[in-house]
């Protein structure tokens, strides 16, 4: 095809900039493989805009194959690194990753990690991701006031202790993973000076060192706190009259406070199970979901549910939508007096709910008003082949006015047995005639 | 409607004529750029695109335009299915006609896939791939595996 076409028969016709931009999909490490090709190639991967420097030690030494990491090795990586910044002095970085995880008593000095990333840092970096284990290890100063990240991913298990002159002008995203809070100003400080910042990740970090965890910010969309240690004792306080996504997976810590969620859409409350004093769980838990009250989405695990049922008045969800329950394996279901029953009156404008079929403790006489005439799509977890199951799928099938489609998730039913609920249920009066029923 | 949908006029070098719709043409920033300008009202001429590399073009271009209500999963399962039907030599002429019409997903997509070719391979392999010739003597190969000897001595 196309033979007439003076140019590109190979890829040598290709011009720089675009193999430059082939060669940034790669990692610098096989990037750097092709220098070998021609002599056209030999410099190509040092105008890459993207670094990427990994060093990982995951496999047992006596793995087959596998060359253990010694001395030579690391020198030879910090040589590698050492010369591709050094060819990379004039050109703009857009990505640069730093990772080494190695096994114990075996690193990367830190002066050579300091240095790498104060080459980034000169050198224009919009997204630094920074992946470490050192036992001690300090920032360079530098990184807390440059202004051209974008993206600061900082996964590095120490003690994180913000100077308080910090000043990210550009800084969009922030994830945070395995860091050790300084203490309470450090966490403020580190929101103080990011006037662009749109979403924070605060993921396995923590919060010994910290009486109150305290994000107040202008513009703030999006937060994510994911899977907090040492959090028992600690107060959350959250003031972000622009957040519009909230998610918190974890155990329920000492108090939250969450003010100005006015813009809030959708929120995803996970709390963990931890054999506590569920009265107090349920006490925190619930000031949570008052302060959410108007999101329009809202996922929640089943001990979230267990701790918000059993409060006592129930908060009201005027415009919830859209609500879902995770089925999750692992996690036992506690036998709960109050299930979803008891929130559902609470969720007048519901439309679509998902649910493990556990959470639903018993059918009232007393109909939801939501069901009757809103909920358009219902799926249902960890269905069994029981009376008991087979109950509320006809509850719902009988009662479910506005309903468009029922999903059955029977995963662990044997076909013949999916057979046989999908008998008994295709055969059941539905009370709206637009129903759909999917059984999978 | 669809009658009064404005359509932009694009010829290929080889004389093949496309008419397309105005929404599905600006995935292009290059006539996006002449449309603003109200430089598209005629015809606009193409060199060094051929017709069949075109209409693979717009083809992409109206997938996502269509697509554009639907997961990010599935667009990405598209694109896929997309590339992967591209042999390598037709590859090479979609990165320049993405590049020269400026469509940014395009040119990902494309060079994403060179790079998953090269990934992998022997240097020797690549070489025979992409048909370069190698025009290092064995002393000077042997340097530049010795400056970069991390990239080569250890595998990942």
């Amino acid at each position: 095809m196309a033979k007439k076409l003076k140019g590109v028969v190979q890829i040598n016709d290709l011009p720089d900039s675009i193999l430059i931009h082939i060669l940034s999909f790669l990692s610098t490490k096989v990037a750097a493989q092709t220098s070998i090709l021609s002599s056209r190639w030999r410099n190509l991967f040092t105008l890459v805009p993207n670094l990427n420097f990994e060093l990982v030690e995951e496999y047992p030494s006596w793995w087959k194959g596998r060359k253990s990491l010694n001395s030579s090795t690391i020198k030879s990586f910090r040589c590698f690194v050492d010369r591709v910044l050094f060819f990379h002095d004039t050109i703009d970085l857009d990505n640069f990753l730093l990772k080494f995880r190695l096994k114990r008593g075996k690193t990367v000095d830190s002066s050579s990690a300091y240095r790498w990333i104060s080459g980034a840092l000169e050198r224009g970096v919009k997204h630094l991701d920074f992946n470490i284990s050192f036992d001690k290890f300090t920032l360079p100063d530098d990184l807390f006031t440059c202004r051209t990240l974008v993206t600061l991913k900082l996964d590095i298990g120490l003690v994180l202790n913000v100077p308080e002159d910090i000043h990210f002008p550009n800084l969009k995203t922030l994830h945070l993973k395995s860091v050790k809070f300084f203490d309470d100003n450090s966490v403020k400080s580190l929101f103080s000076d990011c006037c662009s910042l749109e979403g924070v990740v605060i993921e396995k970090c923590s919060f010994k060192y910290v009486q109150s965890f305290s994000i107040s910010h202008p513009w703030l969309k999006s937060l994510a706190i994911i899977h907090s240690c040492d959090s028992a004792h600690c107060w959350l306080v959250i003031d972000t009259p622009y957040l519009s996504h909230f998610k918190y997976i974890g155990h329920v810590v000492a108090g939250y406070s969450l003010k100005n969620q006015e813009s809030l859409v959708s929120a995803d409350i996970q709390f963990l199970f931890e054999d506590k004093d569920l009265q107090a769980d349920a006490r925190h838990a619930t000031s949570i979901f008052r302060q959410i009250y108007n999101v329009r989405s809202l996922v929640m695990s089943p001990y979230s549910l267990e701790l918000l049922s059993s409060s006592e008045p129930l908060p009201a969800f005027p415009t919830l939508v859209e609500l879902e329950i995770p089925y999750n394996k692992v996690e036992q279901l506690n036998s709960m007096d109050n299930g979803l029953e008891a929130l559902l009156p609470h969720c007048p404008e519901l439309q679509k709910l998902a649910f493990p079929q556990d959470v639903l403790n018993s059918l009232s006489e007393e109909l939801p008003s939501c069901l009757i005439c809103k909920v358009k799509v219902i799926e249902i977890s960890n269905f069994k082949y029981d009376q008991d199951c087979i109950r509320k799928a006809k509850f719902i099938l009988e009662n479910g006015g506005a309903l468009e489609k029922l999903t059955i998730l029977a995963s662990d039913v044997w076909r013949e047995y999916k057979l046989k609920i999908s008998q008994v249920l295709f055969a059941y009066p539905r009370k709206s005639k637009e129903c759909f029923i999917l059984i999978v | 409607m669809a009658s009064t949908l404005k359509k932009i006029i694009l010829k290929s070098c080889d004389g093949k004529i496309l008419e397309v719709e105005e929404a599905v043409a600006v995935q292009s920033q290059m006539i996006k750029n002449m449309i603003e300008d109200d430089c598209a009202n005629e015809e606009i001429p193409l060199p060094d695109i051929t017709g069949e590399i075109l209409s693979m073009i717009i083809e992409y271009c109206k997938m996502h335009v269509d697509g554009e209500n639907n997961s990010n999963n599935e667009l990405i399962a598209r694109d896929a299915d997309f590339i992967t039907r591209v042999d390598l030599n037709t590859l090479y002429y979609l990165i320049v006609a993405a590049n020269f019409l400026n469509v940014k997903s395009l040119l990902d997509l494309t060079c994403q896939r060179v790079a998953d070719i090269i990934k992998g391979k022997s240097p020797e392999e690549i070489r025979l791939t992409f048909n370069i010739k190698n025009d290092f003597t064995p002393e000077e190969e042997e340097e530049i595996r010795k400056k970069n000897a991390w990239a080569f001595d250890y595998k990942d």
